[in-house]
């Protein structure tokens, strides 16, 4: 991997003629994180891109080898911090198959899980849009945006306990159910969605000068984006169907119906508008999965060597205590083996390739972050586009680089 | 001028035209914004904030000194270090109790698997989230700062057979979770939540 | 004769007789216990061992089952694991809701079979059966009846390991509890060995009660120098502070797994407020503090200047037997090369320490038929050789002589015993040579000397002797033993004197006399960790670091060469007798031998004890016949005088008889 200690490689150096080297970051407000990319460029186009990425590395995969199976999924949380949820779930799947619990996970816990997953997609495809229209110009888009994402927050925030970072998908299904008053606030929040979505729509979908900066801008073929590995909605704005939902379901996600928007075009417009699709996709499974809450039921799996006991009950038997000591003290044990597991996140398909050696630590987890893979096609989008065309193919890629760099 | 770029022009305008419609349309719109720091907002019952150490309505510190919570911390950010009861001079029920409860609020993940941890309902994350502070060694808060005021404690000490469990296990923890979500938390003083859920009990 | 059996469909081969918890490790198969204990037997008590036997209609327990030939067992299977979940269930029924207040939480047999066996919840909802919580047993124990599985395992240690018979279980049924048989406190050299014994959290260490839990310590192993034995032991570290010291269950050469309670609880004075943390110096009768470079400069000084004035005879240097072997070898190679001959480890009573010829293994012992002690009783010296003495004569047969004389002892041996073992306290050396001599005939004779200080043995092998150097090979000049140099303190002619870790003043036979001659010596230097009788009248005191501060290795009684590590981080200021000889060596501008070179060196010279000299042999004699008789026996001669500097077990001390449980009068 290309370290940032040398960041002008001699190749980009050694250009003959008008080119000329620039950086592009890491502090460049439009680079959504904290990205360099050097650029040779002659006048204003780009000839060669090169993203130097590692400046928020974090060391999460190493320091989940050293904390408990369950204690891994609070930091594992934080890699894409825009969908924790798509994180936590990944993570609680592929520990739960190492376990062989796939099958007892209560139908209840399924549901919110897919719940939370299309709130978060929604969530993190505001953030997303919010952004890419202030690159673009367009202010008001960011508060309307921020604004249906605050109450996908507050619901995580009621679920969960914390606006970013709930915690609240663990291994064996969830932390608790649904607390009172959620399910009115998620049918207030279902209300709202379709107006804001006409809303935002209304404001970009067909506004020439976002039409102008994004139509045939950064064309990715869908040949390209097989090589560079790109997945998610950037990969279907090519033309490739491909989607971790449809094509390896998990968490009952075949049992919902919605469809995977798909366009040919492959520039940054086609990629906006196959996330504001997705956005009113995940919309309609969201009200699926709400007609399912109404059925009352355990959100977590009766295994007392994998979940600590309910509370009330450490004080009644002993059993129970000594299991809530030992499993908060060690943490549970998950049987020798490795699995990879991916769900498709906001951003593409995100895997984790987790190896057990038998104890109550992970020995490995290898994580595919989607925003890692997608982020490279800049190298082969870039030359040929205007520096500020870069900022539109950055923003339609949308990377979060707490993912990235891990 | 050819007659498809003045159409193409119309049409342009027609479009910003619909967009600025948008924004005016949401000028006269109820306002989302919180006017913080003079109103602060409402947190989710479940909201993991700052942590406070609780009490018995006796004024027994819940803690037992067990170090679960230490243990549960992804973040190694608490500290204990247990001791025993005194005959006579009894901080807690049982044997045991912590002679120090540290929490490094600057590690502090904010995770709440300490408060699951706890077998005794003592340490507990409140709404509160407003500790900002000029220097990094104020963050530790120590048993002076997590523990709540002597009047503000919840439910009915054990018996007083030394070991004995707390009666009220899990209600302590389900007053803060069933809560309804619409009633929230007031995030001004921690005390407030502290004499709603000792009217809670009582009610139970 | 073996017999051949099939666990867990593995054949296996194992001696006729083999209970089959045993067999099962041979094909790595752990199978539950709680009664049963490798080096208690089986009790048949828990019944948590249950293995499934074909051809048996029942369970049986594998603690007390016999490997015969043909049998088919599994230790595996639903069979199995329902029948180990009942009597868990049965275990757990009255057992206390104490994980979270329990000292064993994390480190208890009960939880971990709990996890590994048991069910999630009870179908038991009677109230729990009430007993004493915290009740005293002991000045180093506490009992919690409650938690007790009554699987006696400390009764059967008390019984058949320490011969002590003071654990009884009282009463029957559900309410039997552990006691001491007359209700006197539970006191004798080894209590603290239950606490480990014990499966769950009902036998506690006073002195780490409620201190840490078992993730929080840092653990290290190490060797305990509180005596000449040697054992193996952890120290557990949280935060800087050893709080507590666990035995090595496999360490069978030397301890055989058990920890004596002085190495056990004797620990509180690293952390003492009491130690020395600066250089003194003795000015105007009164001690100032110095910095460790004026300490250096001021003894380099001396030491030049008393060779310029008086020669090297005048100069000496003591210490070494509780110092490990590297700093012993450098502390005679750091004289020896400025020309001073004056050296001697032994400050006390004791005169050798080199068993020499027919020197034997600890666990020769259990094969001997007759185990003589010469000389002062064992049990305080070397308490946990004086356990394998006691396993001899409980296992083995062995008849364990105390006699006064040599003729007696014979007198007393079994007809016929071909293996005698001879322990001698290596105090008296005619006494030890009649005793060597009387049973130099036996085929089969191995001898040990029970030292006073734990690296008495490697003192001598790294050539703190006035005779001889390393490896016991002859001085070139022979200088004067620790009593001839104080007589040459009282004669006035000795000028400067360096002590290492040792304490005549309380330890030699004659302690008034030395303290009377240390005052005629115009610069007397001693290295200590607590300012000691000794260090008292001295002109400059360094402050030391104790056995668990320091790496290095020392030799045992027996001649194994065995490692120390550092477990504990020394208080600031405070240096190892090694970065003391260094910084000495500076000034005396002496080069010292290299790490390496250190390393192969003590290797090489403690490899072999030499054959060519047996107890009492007259080179160890003093040069100074001022020995007086009849001394009075001291009862703990732990070296150096940290002992009574332990505040913890000042504490300890308090008789508390009573078996109220603590909580009741609150």
């Amino acid at each position: 991997m290309t370290m940032s200690t040398q960041p002008l490689t001699p190749e980009i150096v050694s250009q003959e003629g008008n080119a000329m080297v620039l950086s592009m970051g890491p502090q460049h407000p439009s680079t959504h994180g904290v990205l360099q990319i050097m650029l040779e460029i002659e006048g204003e186009t780009v000839v060669k891109a090169e993203p130097e990425i590692g400046y928020l590395h974090t060391g999460i995969e190493k320091t989940a080898e050293n904390l408990f199976w369950s204690q891994a999924q609070t930091v594992i949380e934080r890699m894409d911090y825009l969908a924790p949820e798509s994180n936590s779930l990944c993570y609680a799947l592929a520990v739960e198959r190492l376990l062989g619990i796939t099958d007892g996970i209560p139908e209840r816990a399924r549901v919110i899980r897919v719940l939370f997953m299309e709130l978060t997609r929604i969530a993190s495809h505001c953030v997303w849009l919010g952004t890419h229209g202030i690159d673009l110009g367009a202010i008001s888009v960011f508060f309307y945006c921020f604004d249906l994402r605050e109450n996908i927050l507050d619901l995580q925030e009621a679920a969960g306990g914390a606006r970013m970072h709930p915690n609240y998908v663990r291994v064996g299904g969830l932390n608790g159910d649904l607390p009172n008053g959620f399910l009115a606030k998620l049918d207030a929040f279902i209300e709202k969605f379709p107006g804001r979505m006409r809303d935002l729509r209304g404001l970009l979908q067909a506004n020439p000068i976002f039409q102008d900066r994004t139509i045939g801008v950064g064309i990715l073929s869908p040949e390209a984006a097989l090589e560079w590995n790109v997945t998610g909605p950037s990969l279907r704005g090519s033309g490739i169907g491909y989607d971790v939902r449809k094509a390896f379901p998990y968490t009952g996600y075949d049992s919902y119906d919605f469809d995977v928007p798909v366009r040919s075009e492959g520039d940054a417009y086609a990629r906006f508008l196959v996330r504001l699709d997705e956005m009113e996709q995940s919309h309609r499974i969201v009200e699926q999965a709400r007609r399912r809450l109404d059925t009352p039921g355990p959100v977590l799996i009766d295994d007392p060597k994998v979940t600590a006991p309910p509370k009330e009950t450490i004080a009644l038997s002993m059993e129970a205590l000594i299991h809530h000591f030992k499993i908060v003290s060690e943490g549970f044990r998950v049987p020798p083996g490795d699995v990879y597991q991916s769900v498709e996140s906001p951003r593409g398909e995100l895997g984790y390739y987790v190896v057990s050696t038998g104890g109550n630590r992970p020995y490995r987890i290898r994580t595919r972050p989607p925003s890692m893979y997608n982020l490279q096609s800049v190298k082969g989008l870039a030359p040929g586009n205007l520096i500020a065309d870069l900022v539109v193919i950055l923003g339609s890629l949308d990377p979060v680089f707490g993912e990235v760099d891990r | 001028m050819q007659s498809s770029t003045i159409k193409k022009n119309l049409y342009n305008v027609g479009a910003i035209l619909k967009g600025l419609s948008i924004t005016f349309g949401y000028m006269f719109r109820k306002r989302p914004t919180i006017q913080y720091p003079s109103v602060k907002k409402q947190h989710a019952p479940r909201f993991h904030g700052l942590h406070e150490l609780r009490r018995y309505g006796d004024g027994q510190e819940r803690c037992i000194g067990c170090e679960l919570c230490s243990s549960a911390c992804p973040a190694n950010a608490i500290t204990v270090i247990g001791a025993e009861n005194a005959p006579g001079d009894r901080v807690s029920p049982g044997e045991r109790h912590a002679a120090r409860y540290e929490i490094d609020e600057l590690r502090c993940i904010f995770c709440g698997m300490c408060e699951e941890a706890c077998p005794t309902d003592a340490i507990v994350l409140t709404p509160r989230f407003e500790m900002a502070d000029y220097r990094r060694g104020s963050f530790i808060y120590d048993k002076d700062r997590l523990l709540v005021p002597i009047d503000a404690g919840v439910g009915a000490a054990p018996d007083e057979r030394p070991g004995g469990i707390p009666g009220d296990l899990g209600r302590v923890a389900d007053i803060k979770s069933t809560t309804d979500v619409a009633e929230g938390y007031s995030a001004t003083w921690r005390g407030e939540i502290l004499k709603t859920q000792r009217r809670g009990l009582a009610s139970q | 004769m073996n017999v051949n059996l099939t666990i867990d469909g593995v054949p296996v081969s194992v001696p006729k007789g083999t209970w089959l918890v045993e067999a099962a490790k041979t094909v790595q198969q752990e199978i539950p216990v709680y009664c049963y204990h490798t080096k208690l037997g089986p009790a048949g008590l828990c019944r948590v061992c249950l293995v499934d036997i074909e051809g048996m209609p029942k369970l049986q327990i594998a603690c007390n089952t016999p490997a015969a030939e043909g049998m088919v067992v599994r230790t595996r299977g639903a069979r199995v694991e329902a029948g180990r979940a009942m009597i868990l269930e049965l275990l757990l029924v009255n057992h206390p809701l104490d994980c979270p207040i329990c000292d064993k939480g994390g480190e208890c047999d009960l939880q971990d079979y709990a996890m590994a066996y048991a069910r999630g919840n009870s179908d038991v909802v009677d109230p729990k059966t009430r007993k004493p919580k915290a009740v005293d047993l002991g000045p180093t124990i506490v009992l919690d009846e409650e938690r007790c599985v009554v699987c006696q395992r400390c009764v059967r240690f008390d019984d058949i390991i320490a011969d002590e018979r003071q654990l009884v279980v009282k009463d029957r049924g559900a309410h039997d509890i552990i006691a001491t048989a007359t209700g006197s406190p539970y006191r004798h050299n080894f209590t603290g060995n239950v606490t480990e014994l014990c499966p769950v959290g009902a036998l506690t260490s006073k002195t780490y009660r409620f201190k840490s839990r078992p993730w929080d310590l840092n653990r290290t192993q190490t060797t305990c120098t509180q005596c000449a034995v040697g054992c193996q032991q952890f120290a557990d570290v949280r935060y800087g502070t050893l709080l507590r010291t666990m035995s090595v269950e496999n360490d069978d050469a030397i301890s055989d797994g058990w920890l004596c309670d002085r190495g056990r609880y004797n620990i509180g004075f690293y952390a003492s407020p009491d130690r020395l943390t600066q250089p003194l110096y003795r000015k105007g009768g009164s001690f100032v503090q110095i910095g460790w470079d004026d300490a250096f400069a001021l003894w380099g000084k001396a030491i030049t200047d008393a060779i310029a004035a008086k020669g090297t005879p005048s100069v000496g240097a003591i210490g070494g037997g509780r110092l490990t072997n590297e700093e012993a070898y450098v502390l005679q190679y750091l004289f020896r090369k400025i020309g001073v001959a004056n050296l001697d480890w032994r400050s006390g009573r004791q005169r050798q320490a080199t068993p020499g010829a027919n020197g034997g293994a600890l666990t020769d012992i259990e094969l001997a038929q007759a185990i003589v002690i010469a000389g002062e009783s064992i049990e305080e010296r070397a308490p946990v050789l004086w356990l394998r003495v006691r396993k001899a004569a409980l296992r083995g047969g062995a008849t364990v002589v105390h006699a006064a004389t040599p003729a007696e002892a014979v007198a007393a041996l079994p007809a016929g015993a071909t293996r005698v073992a001879l322990v001698w306290d290596g105090i008296d050396l005619a006494r030890g040579r009649a005793f060597a001599d009387a049973f130099a005939g036996v085929a089969e004779l191995s001898t040990y000397v029970a030292s006073e200080q734990g690296n008495a043995r490697g003192a001598e092998a790294m050539g703190m002797l006035p005779w001889s150097g390393p490896g016991y090979a002859a001085a070139r000049a022979r200088g004067r033993d620790a009593a001839g140099m104080f007589e040459d303190a009282r004669n006035g002619s000795l000028a400067v004197l360096s002590m290492f870790g040792v304490n005549p003043v309380r330890n030699a036979a004659d302690g008034a006399a030395v303290a009377q001659a240390l005052v005629k010596v115009p610069f007397v230097v001693v290295s200590e960790l607590f300012l000691t009788e000794t260090a008292d009248r001295a002109t400059l005191v360094l402050p030391a670091k104790g056995a668990f501060e320091k790496t290095g290795t020392t030799l045992n009684l027996a001649g194994d060469l065995l490692p120390v590590n550092a477990a504990v981080q020394a208080p600031d200021g405070v240096l190892s007798d090694l970065e003391m000889l260094l910084g000495l060596a500076a000034q005396l501008d002496v080069d010292l031998p290299r790490a390496e070179e250190l390393d192969a060196t003590v290797i090489e010279h403690m490899a072999h004890a030499p054959e060519d000299f047996g107890f009492g042999d007259s080179r160890f004699a003093s040069d100074v016949a001022s020995v007086p008789e009849d001394v009075p026996p001291a009862t703990i001669l732990s070296g150096g005088g940290t002992w009574r500097h332990d505040p913890t077990l000042a504490t300890l001390q308090v008789e508390t008889p009573s078996s109220q449980p603590v909580g009741a009068t609150a």
